[in-house]
């Protein structure tokens, strides 16, 4: 997302209520707490400002909602047509929370979802189903996200039947040629999922989420539960597919390295909110702000030599609970570079050039190296 | 000086009404005191049960079949039930994958600390809640001598699994079996852990088997590797030398097929093809044989044994033993395309 289109989307429609004005002192600064969609025609999907707050309730009888569980608390981003966005952070962060929400598999509590320059946010019944034909999911766990009571074909053939597509003959047809098309023998279809290996059901999952022709995929963990050497089979499977199919997929994982290999763009969240996002490079050789320094200085790396050299940023405590984040910037408690003005006001998603983000007060330091880490 | 641990012939088996699934068929490796020894294998190559058959607590319907389990001379398959209780928790001590589960949910954390203190070297109640203090300061706990009152469920994931530690080395073993230690914490969790472990295994000297499906945890924490691959164990060479010269091509394999962070991106990543082969219908031969690019004919029906070859590394002081009839290293061209496809 160039600044161009975000200054550009910064038009309001008429009656929305207009938000507080930005920093006017930073040149290049563009933030998209707009409620607006991306006016830029390449951008599949925009998300603004999305919250999605789960009620804490106590009582037996009389329920009353104490709290609130606060897993994703006003993010925004665009998804470009064609792209594969990566969406990084550690359990509890809201990134799994973020893709279902997408998908309406929970109704937003807050903000906007564009889907194709259209407001999808809230939308029920027929509209919702309508809208699920071109946007689906592939699922963590390939064990559980397959009925074991169905066969191969009628799992596959099943977004085709609820969206009433074809006679039964086409859709038995087209079963067969996902198949093929996922890497499996077009004879599987009369087997059960137990049957199968884990890497073989995944590729079942991602038949099944091809087979309404969908144009954008959430794939949430989609090999985190896979053995290593199978890993890479099911990760250049989603890449062909995507450049045959002219797929667009929001990638939901923890593993950096994958997410690297397989992003255009990547955001990084923490504690419900987005704090850096940038294109792959630029967020792995320059990352701008410390939680993602953190992050990618505590992956391992397979090379004892590389290992030795390397100096790690150990980050102190646990993330805190999303019930209560921390006031402010949410990483000041545990950020090694923590200021005052941190504990005090809560940074601003910006832009600081060629449309990387980040949400840190000491960006451009964290990024330059000038305020050091380690 | 003899190893602190040596495991001859291991060979652990489970019945199943559809056959005998060898889960470790044939395995002797040796853990030195205070070394780090990594176990490097996908899920059903037999890691766990190999720690598990070390401690004896392998459960019907498995059973160690056959080998010799020497820990400082004395066979532990041998021992009687009351002596083997001696050696767990005491001598060699487990570190349990899943913090989640592995602590009992309704004791609190100093009791549970406290149980192998009383039982394995005598002390009184009081004692060994005043140790569990310690301990609990020892892995990084703050206000530990508040939180030994706490039950599990007040801790989280990470600190759960410092407790996990702290349990270990209540009774200073002189063994540690980790058992996917951080697969369930998340990646800096995973770092706080693995640099806390690195700490305490310098202060105590103990020795460690680090038993994990990710390469980069055992390139950065093991003196020396073995890779298993369907009950085998197929290389062993230090971590250095695995990494920088690996020679069965399972193992060169896996390398090639994870991106790494600290290289270019690669265009596209090359997976090993295929999946594992069925434990209850293993080939004659050569267990990865499907899935080689590098088979020689042989390999379809001999079985190749453990071997030595030379290490480079460190100027061939190490030892680098692997089980694969061709003489291959990374980056030579593939044989012969792999037979199986996905």
């Amino acid at each position: 997302m160039s600044e161009n289109n975000l200054n550009g989307s910064r038009g309001r429609k008429p009656g929305e209520k207009s938000k507080p004005s930005i920093d006017i002192n930073r040149q290049a600064t563009a933030v998209m707490d707009d409620l607006a969609p991306s006016a830029d025609p390449n951008v599949l999907l925009s998300v603004r400002n999305l919250q999605q707050h789960f009620p804490i309730n106590q009582g037996i009888i009389f329920q009353r909602q104490v709290g609130a569980v606060r897993a994703v608390d006003g993010i925004s981003f665009d998804v470009r047509k064609g792209e594969t966005l990566g969406l990084v952070g550690e359990s509890g962060c809201g990134k799994s929370t973020t893709g279902r929400t997408i998908l309406h598999l929970s109704r937003p509590t807050g903000g906007k979802i564009y889907f194709e320059g259209k407001d999808i946010t809230g939308i029920r019944g027929q509209e919702l189903k309508r809208v699920r034909r071109n946007m689906t999911m592939i699922f963590q766990d390939p064990y559980a996200s397959l009925n074991p009571r169905l066969t191969v074909q009628n799992i596959v053939a099943e977004p085709m039947v609820i969206h009433g597509m074809g006679t039964a003959k086409e859709r038995y047809e087209k079963v067969q040629e996902l198949l093929e098309l996922v890497g499996l023998s077009r004879h599987y279809g009369t087997r059960y999922p137990h049957e199968f290996s884990g890497g073989q059901r995944q590729r079942v999952g991602i038949a099944r989420a091809l087979a309404a022709s969908p144009s954008f995929i959430v794939a949430d963990e989609p090999v985190s539960a896979l053995d290593v050497s199978i890993q890479a089979q099911v990760v250049n499977l989603m890449e062909d597919l995507q450049s045959r199919l002219n797929l667009t997929y929001l990638f939901v994982a923890h593993d950096l390295s994958v997410v690297r290999h397989i992003s255009d763009r990547v955001a990084v969240m923490y504690l419900g909110k987005i704090v850096e996002l940038a294109d792959r490079d630029v967020i792995y050789t320059t990352p701008a702000h410390p939680y993602t320094r953190a992050l990618l200085s505590a992956v391992p790396i397979p090379d004892p030599r590389a290992e030795k050299q390397r100096k790690r940023i150990i980050l102190a405590g646990d993330v805190p609970s999303p019930i209560n984040p921390p006031p402010a910037c949410r990483f000041h408690t545990r950020c090694p570079l923590a200021q005052q003005i941190c504990r005090e006001e809560a940074p601003e998603f910006r832009d600081i050039g060629g449309g990387h983000f980040s949400a840190c007060h000491f960006a451009e330091d964290v990024a330059s190296g000038k305020l050091s880490m380690v | 000086m003899a190893p602190l641990l040596e495991v001859r012939n291991l060979k652990t088996q489970f019945k199943s009404k559809d056959g005998v699934v060898k889960a470790v068929d044939d395995v002797s490796f040796h853990i030195d005191k205070g070394e780090t020894l990594g176990v490097v294998g996908e899920s059903g190559s037999g890691k766990s049960v190999t720690a598990m058959s070390i401690l004896r607590l392998v459960q019907n319907p498995g059973k160690v079949v056959g080998g010799e389990i020497l820990f400082e001379g004395r066979d532990l398959l041998k021992l009687e039930d009351r002596d083997m209780r001696k050696v767990r928790g005491k001598e060699i001590a487990m570190i349990f994958q899943d913090p989640m589960t592995s602590l009992n949910p309704v004791l609190t954390v100093g009791r549970q600390l406290s149980e192998p203190l009383i039982t394995h070297l005598g002390l009184t109640k009081t004692q060994a809640l005043k140790e569990s203090v310690d301990l609990l300061k020892m892995v990084g706990i703050p206000n530990a001598a508040e939180r030994v009152r706490s039950y599990p469920h007040h801790f989280s994931g990470g600190m759960r699994q410092r407790v996990m530690i702290a349990m270990s080395l209540a009774c200073r073993p002189k063994l540690i079996i980790a058992d996917e230690p951080t697969t369930a914490l998340d990646v800096t969790i995973q770092a706080q852990i693995l640099e806390l472990l690195e700490k305490l295994q310098a202060e105590t000297g103990t020795a460690v088997m680090l038993i994990t499906h990710a390469l980069g945890v055992v390139a950065g924490m093991a003196d020396r590797i073995n890779v298993m691959y369907a009950g085998h164990i197929v290389e062993t060479a230090t971590a250095d030398e695995l990494f920088a010269n690996p020679r069965h091509p399972y193992t060169m394999g896996l390398l090639k097929s994870i991106p790494r962070l600290d290289e270019a991106r690669r265009g596209r990543l090359e997976p090993i093809k295929g999946s594992p082969p069925d434990l209850l219908d293993l080939p004659k031969g050569c267990p990865f044989v499907s899935r080689c690019e590098y088979a020689l004919p042989q390999a379809e029906t001999i079985r190749p044994e453990l071997r030595q070859v030379p290490a480079e590394a460190d100027g061939g002081r190490s030892e680098h033993w692997i089980a694969c009839h061709s003489e291959v290293k990374m980056g030579d061209p593939p044989v012969h395309e792999a037979q199986e496809v996905a």
